[in-house]
């Protein structure tokens, strides 16, 4: 009569950190790519990130409409899902999932869901899909303690070597119309003019790092925002030509008003959409990219573990 | 809107399209790539054509909406440029760029409003895309509405745990945490069994799989389709090599 | 007959051994039943069982587990899927979303292996009469209860025709009345001969369908 029967554990086969330590006579060890590669067909870590695309495109939209609806911050949540997918599962597969949430949201969805002006910036959502699976393979979302000092200086290096672009993209960005177009320097006197906008940008960074590195005491949530602040500075830039070429020049989202501004003071259209994207785009993504960490060290080791670049994501926790 | 399906049986069929859906597809891309690229009199023309054809498809209505959602856009970008214009052309820099915008957006939108997203599917899986794309694209678009009831709930049960989403910016800037959070970990974690799910029904078979719809198409049609991909490529090709050389498009393409 | 002979399964980047080592038979036609309290193992007995672990989740598997005399290691996700199906406790994670009627769902399977159409109908067809649930054929998968969900997704299971089936819990998440259909069906798939793994709380359901249970992590 057959029966389930309880024993004990096999002694000697955990080693530390719980790897396998050889291979037992009556076993067969099969690890992950292992049997990706027994399969042939479709390896498993595949099939996780095909599940998980869908899953990230109808997030972002919810976030987009439901959650925006009810916070109503000027926080476009909806690339949120994106960052996942690029962190988890790698660059292609943060760029499609961008780029699919903007053209199924612009066109695809029924009448009163629909948002057709967000169908130009699915270029935008693919990039920041794209640097999203750029940030996961460097490892940036992982948890770094504070106490580790080699963690910090990595933490504090790249917001300065950060910084340093931000200044300079702010500093051609607020140029003179002349300046913009003619020179590619330094310019110290647009970056006076710039004051206001980067002051912005940085006072936020500056209390969200002190956040992420004395209350959250993770130098790793600080890498993250770095991250943030550079997605947001790239998304800017590329959207600013896609809003000159098919918007005129607005955006659609508000901040419309602040683009008039600038275009009093003389911008190209170019220029004034990239000032008002240099304003919001950088202050959004900071938070998305804070919030898919604070996301990702929330969920349990062996959910993040399987997804293809989930590995880089354990850190110490 | 139904299937077509021979009736007592719930599965497959031939179901009559005029164009098939991947002509279609092809259609619609190819006129909002060269209105986008070219703007002007061509994207003019595109998007005239893309209302006309709405109309007599009887999809007046969906465009419409879509060109209502574009509104905003619009004047701001008129008045904008009107006012402070940006560079010697202010009125026309923003007609040419809402041109561009419907040449885009009415032929996208008219594919979809006239082809359901599974009957493209299954065409282009029928020509070869892969099954992962297919369930891909499809799984995402049917995500949406289970996605934004979950959202709905974790809403509401934040809300009565306190959540204020009322209050001062702060306040609400607080609650982006337990909103967010419940909602992708749930989501996420979901995955692993959304994958499983999909190995026990053998998605992961090689080869083919059965289509359960098919298309069929007269002669013309595919190399109607090879021709409208070559005169999309020539078209922006020619636009960029324009744009390079720094000459501005003939002049009979631009109505301002 | 599914056999699991002193299995037991890790999984990866885990140091604990997530099922007590396990020695079970599934002849055709039986219904074996399998309870303990929640961590013993039982979703992970279900896995190992189908042996989706360790070939599509990676891990090490010791001890050997048979489906007809062949080892689940040896065999590829498709060719398991075949020989023992899988039945999850969240009924609408197990749908794929993608059609428009619960025909065209439970056909998935069948479509994916490249059957021929005919053989597609038919296998459908015979997979909704033996669930008893031919009359949600016209049905949108994503409007239906929970009880008739976990339907659907077991006819999506059986209609790629494997001998055995583990249920991993099927009626956790359902009210008595949708627990009982879902018994009546386990009940008429074991009398078409497939030999069926369930694991469960629900004393009910283990009594009126098992021919035997277990006790996972405790006496036999």
């Amino acid at each position: 009569m057959p029966a389930a029967v309880d024993a004990d554990l096999p002694p000697g086969t955990r080693g530390p950190g719980g790897r396998i330590i050889g291979r037992q006579a009556s076993g067969r060890q099969v690890s992950a790519a292992d049997s990706g590669r027994l399969d042939g067909g479709m390896s498993p870590s595949l099939n996780r990130t095909v599940a998980l695309m869908p899953v990230a495109v109808a997030l972002n939209i919810a976030l987009g409409t439901t959650v925006q609806q009810a916070l109503r911050l000027p926080i476009y949540m909806d690339s949120l899902g994106t960052v996942l997918t690029g962190v988890l599962a790698g660059p292609v597969a943060g760029m499609v999932t961008g780029a699919l949430t903007n053209l199924i949201w612009a066109y695809v969805l029924p009448a009163p869901l629909a948002a057709p002006t967000a169908g130009p910036f699915a270029v935008t959502a693919a990039v920041i899909g794209l640097l999203a699976g750029g940030w996961g393979r460097l490892g940036l979302f992982r948890s770094r303690p504070v106490r580790d000092l080699r963690s910090l200086g990595a933490a504090l290096g790249a917001a300065v070597a950060v910084g340093v672009v931000v200044a300079y993209t702010f500093s051609r960005a607020y140029a003179s119309p002349r300046a913009f177009a003619t020179t590619t320097g330094f310019d110290v006197r647009a970056f006076a003019s710039s004051e206001v906008a980067f002051a912005i940008v940085v006072t936020a960074f500056v209390a969200l790092a002190a956040w992420a590195l004395f209350v959250r005491r993770d130098a790793g949530a600080m890498l993250a925002l770095v991250a943030g602040l550079a997605t947001g500075l790239v998304a800017a830039l590329v959207s600013a030509p896609i809003a000159a070429f098919v918007f005129g020049g607005v955006t659609g989202f508000g901040g419309d008003l602040v683009i008039a501004a600038f275009r009093a003071a003389g911008a190209s259209l170019y220029q004034a959409t990239l000032e008002q994207g240099l304003l919001s785009d950088p202050l959004d993504k900071m938070i998305v990219c804070l919030l898919a960490f604070l996301v990702l060290s929330s969920l349990p080791r062996r959910v993040v573990a399987r997804f293809p670049n989930g590995e880089r994501l354990i850190g110490s926790r | 809107m139904p299937a077509a399906e021979a009736p007592g049986r719930p599965l497959g069929g031939v179901v009559a399209r005029w164009p098939s859906p991947a002509t279609r597809l092809a259609l619609a891309v190819s006129g909002a790539g060269l209105g986008l690229a070219w703007g002007g009199w061509v994207a003019i023309a595109v998007a005239l054509g893309g209302a006309i054809l709405a109309l007599v498809a009887g999809r007046g209505r969906r465009l419409a909406l879509a060109g209502l959602g574009l509104l905003p856009v619009a004047l701001s970008s008129l008045a904008l440029n009107a006012l402070l214009p940006a560079g010697a052309e202010g009125v026309g820099t923003a007609l040419d760029a809402l041109a561009r915008l419907l040449a885009v957006t009415l032929p996208m939108t008219l594919l979809f409003a006239a082809t359901p997203l599974a009957d493209l599917l299954a065409d282009l899986e029928a020509r070869g895309l892969d099954r992962r794309a297919v369930f891909v694209l499809g799984a995402a678009l049917a995500a949406v509405p289970r996605a934004q009831e979950r959202a709905r709930e974790v809403v509401e049960a934040q809300r009565a745990r306190g959540l204020d989403t009322e209050g001062t910016w702060p306040r609400r800037l607080r609650g982006l945490l337990p909103l967010v959070g419940p909602l992708v970990i749930g989501s996420l974690i979901e995955i692993e069994e959304r994958a499983l799910a999909l190995e026990v029904r053998a998605f992961a078979a090689p080869g083919r799989r059965t289509p359960l719809r098919r298309f069929p198409e007269g002669p013309l049609q595919r190399p109607a389709r090879w021709a409208l991909a070559g005169l999309l490529t020539a078209g922006v090709a020619a636009r960029v090599a324009l744009r390079l050389a720094g000459l501005a498009p003939p002049a009979w393409l631009r109505p301002w | 007959m599914l056999v699991l002979d002193r299995v037991t399964y890790r999984y990866p980047g885990s140091g604990r051994w997530a099922l007590p080592p396990t020695s079970l038979e599934v002849r055709a036609g039986q219904v074996v039943g399998v309870r303990g309290p929640n961590e013993s193992g039982k979703t992970t007995l279900c896995l190992v069982a189908s042996g989706l672990a360790p070939v599509a989740i990676g891990g090490e598997l010791k001890g050997r587990a048979l489906i007809d005399g062949r080892s689940t290691l040896e065999l590829r996700t498709h060719e398991l899927a075949q020989r023992c199906g899988l039945l999850f406790d969240n009924p609408s994670a197990q749908l794929t979303g993608l059609h428009r009627t619960v025909a065209e769902e439970v056909a998935f399977g069948p479509c994916n292996l490249g059957l021929p159409p005919g053989t597609v109908v038919e296998r459908t067809e015979a997979a909704l009469r033996l669930l008893g649930i031919e009359h949600l054929a016209h049905r949108d998968p994503a409007r239906l209860s929970g009880g008739e969900t976990q339907l659907v997704a077991l006819a999506g299971l059986v209609a790629l025709r494997p001998p055995y089936l583990a249920l991993d819990e099927p009626v956790s998440r359902l009210d008595p009345e949708r627990s009982a259909q879902v018994a009546t069906a386990i009940e008429r798939l074991a009398a078409a001969g497939v030999g069926v793994l369930v694991t469960e709380h629900d004393e009910e359901l283990l009594a009126r369908v098992c021919d035997l249970v277990l006790d996972l992590g405790g006496g036999g």
